[in-house]
């Protein structure tokens, strides 16, 4: 063998074991790249996924900031539009300030005046005051005379009362003796002396006539008003004496008469007519 | 005998070895060996931790991260 072909042998070996080196290494580390890839693949791929959701979660929340701005956009111009409004007012409101603060004064003008009116109007009740303090004093006085007549006017007029009482009577003595001395119809019956209460007040019903033609005297009084048979009223009618009545059955509430004696010249009794106790 | 270098009388002339096909072969064999070696210590180069000629011998070091040196 020549000695080329055994150094080229002895190289070959020697490039062989160097080059089986070579490819171990390359192959080891082309395996943890290899390795190291898939990782990074992986890692690049739950980066992305989550740079997904991260994009997502924030274009919802940049929808969300969205709507909120627009909310608020949408509040702003109300609220200027509001402001603008409430600006205007206030204009209005400052006009209508200034047009009341002149009001006001002319106001205050009119009540000073009406207060320097009031004043004046005030002395002039003072006199007044006085002046019906003087004229109440008089009126007190007149009063009093007033009373003092008036008083004497009752005691006259009960005077003048018990005048027409007697003459009343004085006069029913004449007719009664008269109609006695003719033998009329009361001569039978002188025994009714029983006499109504002196404030006996009553008026005649009715008026009709009986079987024997005389008349008889329906009233409105009776037991109640302490009226009993046999007693004897007067007939009256405007001050004027019409006849005696004497009773005949007396109720409760009504009686009736007979008529005992009459002014022959006098009306007829009627309905009405005010029937009061003899004695008056 | 021969092997020890000694010549005995009466033996076969030795004849001069030379370059023959074998020696061709394995010349082809030294160049893309050589070729080869020098695209995979290339390679090894890229792929190997660390830089130089070595890091294309060396091997990452394992469970930890890999890192390249930027070339």
């Amino acid at each position: 063998m020549h000695i080329l072909t055994k150094l080229l042998v002895v190289l070959t070996a020697v490039l062989g074991v160097l080059l089986s080196g070579l490819t171990i290494a390359y192959t080891s580390n082309a395996d943890a790249i290899r390795a190291e890839l898939d990782g990074a693949r992986a890692r690049a791929a739950n980066a992305e996924a989550t740079a997904q959701r991260s994009a997502a979660t924030e274009a919802s929340a940049r929808d969300a900031l969205e709507r909120q701005v627009e909310s608020l956009q949408a509040s702003l111009t109300e609220t200027r539009t509001s402001m603008n409004a409430l600006r205007t007012d206030n204009n209005r409101l400052l006009a209508e300030n200034k047009r009341l603060n002149i009001a006001e004064q002319a106001y205050q003008t009119s009540i000073d005046d009406y207060a320097a009116r009031i004043d004046s109007m005030v002395e002039v009740l003072r006199g007044f005051q006085v002046e019906i303090g003087t004229l109440r004093q008089r009126e007190l006085a007149l009063q009093r005379r007033e009373l003092e007549l008036t008083d004497r006017l009752a005691d006259l007029e009960s005077e003048i009362e018990a005048k027409d009482g007697t003459l009343r009577a004085l006069r029913e003595q004449v007719v009664e003796l008269e109609q006695t001395l003719a033998g009329g119809p009361a001569a039978g019956r002188a025994e009714a002396v029983a006499t109504a209460p002196s404030s006996f007040r009553a008026r005649v019903l009715r008026v009709q006539r009986d079987a024997n033609n005389d008349l008889l005297v329906s009233i409105d009084a009776g037991t109640n008003d302490r009226l009993a048979n046999r007693m004897r009223l007067n007939v009256v009618r405007e001050g004027r004496f019409l006849g005696t009545v004497t009773l005949e059955r007396v109720d409760l509430n009504e009686s009736v008469g007979r008529l005992t004696l009459r002014v022959p010249d006098a009306p007829a009794i009627t309905s009405g007519d005010l029937v009061l106790p003899a004695s008056l | 005998m021969s092997s020890l270098g000694m010549q005995m009388p009466g033996r076969q002339r030795v004849r001069p070895s030379g370059v023959n096909v074998y020696t061709g072969l394995m010349l082809g064999t030294v160049a893309c060996l050589i070729g080869a070696i020098a695209f995979v210590l290339l390679a090894g180069m890229k792929v190997g931790p660390g830089s130089g000629v070595m890091s294309a011998l060396t091997i990452h070091p394992e469970g930890r991260e890999v890192r390249l040196e930027s070339r």
